[in-house]
């Protein structure tokens, strides 16, 4: 995509004097450094190339991510910018693809180069890096800066059968007060745990919610939609009910947002799944079929209907809301991982 | 003159003097340079009748916009705040950000003079207002026009991530 130039000039006569000689009028480095930091993540990618030292600043530079992250607006952080996915493993080898939301017709496949191919698990996404699991290996990898880093994990407890170390769920969370980044180890149960990063303690928040939704075959689930913390509720082939907790750690305030007829919505008894929300204020939900044909719909409440955006519209897909930064996986140092 | 005194009526407010690079004085109030962390970390070491600054570094034409920006920016703030006291609703913050759109809406050169202003006057708020507008101005062009604007050579053997 090229922006016309501007009817003033560019900005190269503005860098460079009437001579052309830069040296008179140039930005100089550190605000240069300052600009840089704040361009979309898909223009920094795309300048990787420009020159060795722009190259450096963007790929090995943990001063730099940290800043540029930094700039990403709130609204582009509440805001799915991208949406990263992932097919069902053909042959056993697991494909990751990139799409723009502002032009989700191009997908970029990621290559994931781990020496096994295999099924991975995705735990979870933070600050553009996903965690994904094989097994006992889990992987912190930076779709956008290509580098991961391999944590091996301690084997499950003796008294767990063998089988059932794939059903180990992860979390991946940042500790804001002390910038670290820390992987949390647990397994399935019925309460939702919440890990505070910062305490390093298990809050544990019981569901306080209508016994409407509390019946046989509803699939529950946490989703995080605009910054709160969301939980939905499937019914299937009957309905989707959206939660919100209004304010976060406070069982009390757990509001129904949504409730989504899936028959009057979609036309079908299908499967929806919310993933977050778009720029427009929709809800972006993974429809899918009982063929297991996957699309991404919008959701719009005011009018209560859904609008098909024709992305992966066929095959086995699983996709993420995904915003991209610069931070590598292996700029985290002091990386701690704990068990629970 | 203490007969005369009025507490209805407000001081004079101070001022100070901002000389631009090509000569030319500007009175502004007090608080208004005070935006600058430059003048403000020097304000207090200055004695009070010699508070002039001279700017080497910024043109007339740049600092006279400088000081629009300033001075809108103090006294949006004081009504802000005033309309918060009073806890009537205000639409201030909304209407200021409508306003410094359209203030950092200029054409390259008056953006760039702007962007090293801000950046040699330390004012944080039109530097990330004009580092934003620069960034956005340059975002979708491509590796080889960036290297034009910002003249620079072509160093890289390959591009790592060319197939994207």
């Amino acid at each position: 995509m090229e922006l016309p130039e501007e009817g003033g000039g560019s900005f190269h006569c503005l860098i460079s004097s009437s001579d052309g000689c830069i040296a008179k009028k140039s930005v100089p480095g550190e605000l240069l450094i300052e600009l840089l930091s704040y361009l979309p993540i898909k223009s920094v990618c795309k300048f990787r190339c420009v020159s060795k030292s722009w190259l450096k600043l963007f790929t090995n530079d943990p001063f730099f991510a940290k800043l540029h992250l930094s700039h990403q607006s709130n609204e582009s952080k509440l805001h799915i910018t991208s949406f990263l996915a992932k097919n069902y493993p053909e042959r056993g080898i697991n494909k990751f693809y990139l799409a723009e939301t502002s032009d989700i017709s191009k997908l970029f496949e990621l290559p994931f180069c781990l020496d096994t191919p295999s099924y991975y698990f995705v735990h979870g996404i933070c600050n553009g890096m996903v965690l994904l699991s094989k097994l006992d290996n889990v992987y912190i990898w930076n779709p956008l800066t290509r580098d991961y880093i391999h944590i091996r994990c301690c084997p499950p407890e003796s008294t767990i059968p063998l089988g059932h170390s794939m059903c180990r769920n992860f979390g991946f969370g940042l500790n804001q007060a002390t910038n670290e980044y820390k992987v949390v180890s647990y397994r399935q149960s019925r309460v939702i745990l919440s890990f505070d990063l910062k305490e390093e303690v298990l809050k544990r928040y019981h569901i306080h919610i209508r016994p409407e939704l509390i019946f046989k075959d509803v699939y529950l689930e946490l989703v995080e939609l605009g910054g709160l913390l969301c939980m939905f509720g499937i019914q299937f082939g009957v309905e989707l009910q959206i939660w919100v907790m209004k304010q976060y750690g406070v069982n009390g305030s757990w509001t129904k947002q949504f409730k989504i007829g899936l028959l009057g919505v979609c036309g079908s008894l299908e499967y929806l799944r919310p993933v977050g929300i778009a720029n427009s204020g929709e809800i972006i939900l993974i429809q899918s079929s009982v063929s297991s044909t996957k699309k991404i719909v919008l959701y719009n409440a005011e009018t209560d209907s859904v609008r098909d955006v024709k992305i992966f519209d066929s095959g086995h897909w699983n996709v993420f809301a995904y915003t991209g930064s610069l931070i590598s996986p292996k700029f985290i140092s002091g990386l701690n991982h704990n068990r629970t | 003159m203490k007969d005369s005194f009025n507490p209805s009526i407000e001081p004079p407010k101070k001022t100070v003097t901002l000389v631009s690079s090509d000569g030319y004085d500007f009175e502004v109030e007090e608080e208004v340079a005070l935006e600058s962390q430059v003048i403000k970390d020097g304000f207090e070491d200055k004695a009070v009748d010699d508070r002039e600054y001279l700017l080497f570094n910024v043109h007339s034409d740049t600092l006279e916009l400088i000081i629009k920006y300033c001075e809108k920016h103090v006294s949006s703030r004081k009504s802000i705040s005033a309309a918060a006291a009073s806890s009537s609703s205000s639409n201030g913050e909304e209407a200021l950000k409508e306003w410094d759109e359209h203030f950092i809406s200029v054409d390259t050169n008056t953006l760039y003079d702007i962007l090293m202003a801000a950046d040699y006057l330390n004012i944080k708020s039109l530097l990330d207002l004009a580092i934003q507008k620069v960034a956005d101005t340059i975002h979708g062009r491509s590796p080889e026009q960036i290297r034009k604007k910002f003249n620079i050579e072509n160093d890289s053997i390959i591009d790592p991530w060319a197939s994207e």
